[in-house]
């Protein structure tokens, strides 16, 4: 077991001069009181600096030791830091110094270049060799488990990658899980049997190929064996190009998640962009649209003077035919009264007309003949004028397409507007992006697209190289069973080396995949039961896990809880990081840094109930608003077995202080 | 890394009475103890493994 | 009215003009025909243009005779119906232009 005794800082970060955090002797739980900005997470990297000398800050991004001087006293001269280390392992003490300094001491320092890092191990008070220095930390906590240890809650999407079920991510961490729980051992074995294996069969087709009956068959397999381990090896090492890309690739899309909101203006520019191209294609379309509708355009400026016109004309026609009418009338009259006239006889009641009738006859005869002659010949013309004016008229009528244009013309104003507004948005954006992280950002996502296609073509010739390596190694089956066949009775020690290593290699195989299902059982039933104490929500029954030890939660009816709010996440990773401390053979101490952070006060108190029951030494750092000092002590009781605070001397300056009381 | 392996040790174990129980006994144990002892030197543990398997060869014999 | 004319022209000046109407008009015939109808409506008395370069020929702008027609319907003492066609093609013209000139803009909605 892993135990933290205590740790110095001198001169990191804002921690100036020599300050000391001691862990509590007896199991516990210990909490650092301090506000952000105070150096909590500082705290952590000191403990990830002195055993893997690595800084990490946002999104897993190293930053160079140089930033971590602390700021007052490089002003007062001295541009060096230290962080010592002082733990348990199995009974052994340990005293872990890295330090940090200028590589020449007297000459100022100006940039990263000109420091130089320095790490020192005691075990028992005896300094390790550089090399034994490395095996020893690597073995007693292994740098790719980590995160299962010094916990950022900051950095919970790391975990949330875990639950994602074929992520890159996923994979790395799924290894770094059975690093933990042991499955190395197992694969190592595995490992080892086979290249002994290889040897033992190449010891039976040498000693095959040196006896006459089996030259021939021997030196076959020979070649063969040969062939097997050359594609083996390939497969390796493409495996481990992959392996390499798939890293850059993750380095880039880390990156590319720090340029931290550019992404989201980028996507959204993009998207303005495609809704410009469509609406752009919708004004073309309407102005198709408009043409086709003002070929008619004639019609509509002059529809009200048609209207007009044609009114006048039917009145003309009226009027004409009206006339037409009364001299026909007027004609008929004036002949009765000309025939009357002659006869002297009146045409309506025969009487014989009287003396003075006569020239009143004759007056009214002339005044019907003036009338009949208004009309004349050309009357008939005048009116098929105007019957056929009124003709032409009607011809070209249609419905009046003002309307439709109207609309089409509002409709294209419409659009232009969006548009405009649109690319007025897009202004905005560019506005705020910073241009050249924009290009960056670019650039790495023309990268991260390259790579996954190098990735892809990776994983083919792996693919096919699998294939070679199958059938390669079918052939060597085959001749070596054609071997035994044909050998009986000869080569007999060589044989049974080769059966051991054959029995003994299937097991370790087998081994691999029942010992990570057997885990992955353990973690999973473990995880719930934590997960169960630490979540707030009653219907939730159990946890279940996947492939990579992402873990979903299972409501009581038996259905899949896929969307989780943060809080969910948050207690789902830290019930997996207690299972797997439960089954690691590793145990040691668990720091937090801000592990409240997106939780309700109901599932802080159960994840501070549960702390003492993950493992024996709990460090918190947590910020006021995170956690309650006088909830904390209460839920912990005799289980809190220290408090330290951080106190604000100056803005670049904090200083541990053990006990009590939060600094306001 | 510390504790016990003995879950490793139980699993093999297993898998060896159910189908190969011409294996000597304790072999199969000290193998993967061997293995946990020099999880970071694969050298070493080249030549602890094959050192074990002969032994059990000549034992044999 | 076997003077009238047989081919219809734009002064130089509107044969210019009439391309800038296209767009919106899918072609300079829409654009003519706008033109005299915006002419007419504005009362414009027919008349003579001088210094026209021929376009069209009468059958391609007024196939079927519809247009000559209305123009005898309209003005029933004309004797040359082609030549006011012609005449109010560019006299339209002339007001179109003066009015985008006026308002820095085509604004087809006023002027319909």
């Amino acid at each position: 077991m892993l135990h933290f005794n205590s740790i110095t800082l001198e001169n990191f970060g804002p921690y100036k001069g020599q300050q000391q955090i001691e862990f509590p002797e007896q199991a516990g739980v210990g909490i650092i009181y301090g506000e952000n900005m105070r150096g909590k997470t500082t705290l952590l990297n000191a403990i990830r600096w002195a055993l893997f000398g690595e800084i990490l800050g946002r999104g897993e991004r190293e930053i160079s030791p140089e930033e971590l001087i602390n700021w007052e006293s490089k002003e007062e001269g001295n541009h060096s830091f230290r962080v010592t280390l002082e733990f348990e392992f199995e009974g052994d003490d340990y005293q872990l110094i890295r330090e940090y300094r200028p590589k020449t001491e007297g000459v100022e320092p100006n940039n990263a270049e000109d420091y130089t890092q320095d790490g020192f191990l005691r075990e028992n008070g005896t300094i390790l060799g550089p090399d034994e220095q490395e095996q020893r930390l690597n073995t007693i906590l292994p740098r790719q488990i980590s995160r299962f240890f010094l916990f950022d809650g900051e950095l919970l999407q790391q975990y949330q990658d875990l639950l994602v079920d074929q992520s890159e991510m996923g994979e790395k961490i799924r290894l770094a899980i059975e690093r933990i729980l042991g499955v190395p051992v197992l694969k190592n074995g595995r490992t080892d049997l086979r290249t002994l294996l290889d040897e033992a069969e190449s010891a039976v087709a040498d000693a095959a190929s040196k006896k006459a009956e089996t030259e021939e068959l021997g030196s076959q397999i020979q070649a063969t064996q040969e062939r097997v381990k050359g594609h083996r090896n390939e497969v390796e090492k493409l495996k481990s190009e992959r392996g390499n890309l798939v890293d850059k690739r993750n380095k880039k899309r880390a990156e590319l998640e720090n340029i931290e909101g550019i992404q989201t203006q980028i996507e959204r520019r993009e998207s303005i962009e495609a809704e410009i191209e469509q609406l752009e294609e919708r004004l073309e379309r309407k102005e198709e649209k408009l043409e086709d509708v003002l070929s008619d355009a004639w019609y509509a400026a002059l529809d009200p003077v048609l209207q007009d016109r044609l009114e006048e004309l039917k009145d003309q026609r009226e009027k004409l035919h009206q006339g037409h009418i009364d001299t026909q009338v007027a004609d008929e009259l004036a002949q009765r009264l000309e025939t009357a006239s002659r006869t002297g006889t009146c045409p309506v009641c025969d009487q014989d007309l009287e003396e003075g009738d006569e020239s009143h006859l004759t007056d009214e005869i002339k005044s019907l003949r003036e009338t009949a002659e208004t009309d004349g010949g050309s009357q008939g013309e005048e009116y098929d004028d105007v019957v056929r004016a009124i003709g032409s008229l009607q011809d070209v009528q249609r419905t009046n397409p003002k309307e439709q244009i109207n609309d089409v013309l509002d409709d294209l104003a419409s659009i232009r507007v969006d548009i405009a507004a649109k690319k007025d948005d897009i202004d905005e954006i560019n506005q705020n992006i910073d241009e050249s992280e924009a290009k960056r950002a670019t650039s790495l996502r023309k990268d991260e697209e390259k790579l996954t296609k190098k990735i892809g073509i990776k994983e083919d010739a792996i693919d096919s190289e699998q294939e070679k390596l199958t059938k390669a190694e079918e052939n060597l089956d085959k001749l070596q069973d054609k071997l035994d066949r044909m050998s009986d009775g000869s080569f007999t020690e060589e044989k049974e080396r080769r059966k051991l290593y054959e029995d003994l290699f299937d097991i370790f195989d087998k081994g691999v995949s029942s010992y990570r299902d057997e885990l992955r059982d353990r973690v999973e039933e473990d995880a719930s039961d934590i997960f169960i104490e630490l979540t707030t929500e009653p219907e939730y029954a159990r946890l279940e896990i996947n492939e990579n030890y992402g873990l979903t939660i299972v409501h009581e009816s038996g259905d899949r809880i896929t969307v989780r709010s943060s809080g969910a996440e948050h207690v789902v990773a830290l019930a997996l990081m207690g299972a797997l401390q439960n089954n690691a053979p590793l145990k040691g101490p668990i720091i937090m840094d801000s592990p409240f952070g997106r939780l309700d006060s109901g599932h802080v108190r159960n994840v501070v109930e549960a702390l003492p029951n993950l493992t024996d030494q709990v460090l918190l750092l947590v910020y006021r608003d995170e956690l309650d000092q006088q909830e904390a002590r209460e839920i912990l009781g005799g289980q809190l077995r220290k408090e330290y605070s951080m106190r604000r001397e100056s803005a670049r300056h904090t200083k541990l202080v053990e006990g009590g009381e939060i600094d306001e | 890394m510390t504790d016990d392996i003995s879950d490793i040790k139980d699993t093999l174990e297993a898998i060896r009475t159910e189908s190969y129980t011409d294996l000597p006994t304790g072999l199969v144990n000290d193998l993967v103890q061997i293995e946990y002892d020099t999880l970071e030197d694969r050298e070493e543990s080249l030549q602890r493994v094959r050192k074990r398997v002969e032994d059990s060869l000549s034992e044999d014999n | 009215m076997s003077d009238d004319k047989t081919t219809l022209g734009l002064t130089p000046e509107n044969q210019d003009f009439i391309d800038e109407l296209e767009p919106p008009f899918g072609s300079g015939l829409d654009a003519a025909r706008f033109a005299m109808a915006i002419a007419i409506r504005e009362g414009a008395t027919p008349g003579e243009v001088s210094n026209t370069n021929t376009v069209w020929n009468r059958g391609t702008f007024d196939g079927d005779g519809d247009f000559r027609d209305l123009v005898v319907a309209l003005y029933p003492e004309t004797n040359a119906p082609y030549r006011d066609i012609e005449y109010f093609i560019n006299k339209g013209l002339d007001m179109i232009r003066e009015h985008k000139e006026e308002s820095k803009s085509l604004n087809l909605q006023e002027l319909m």
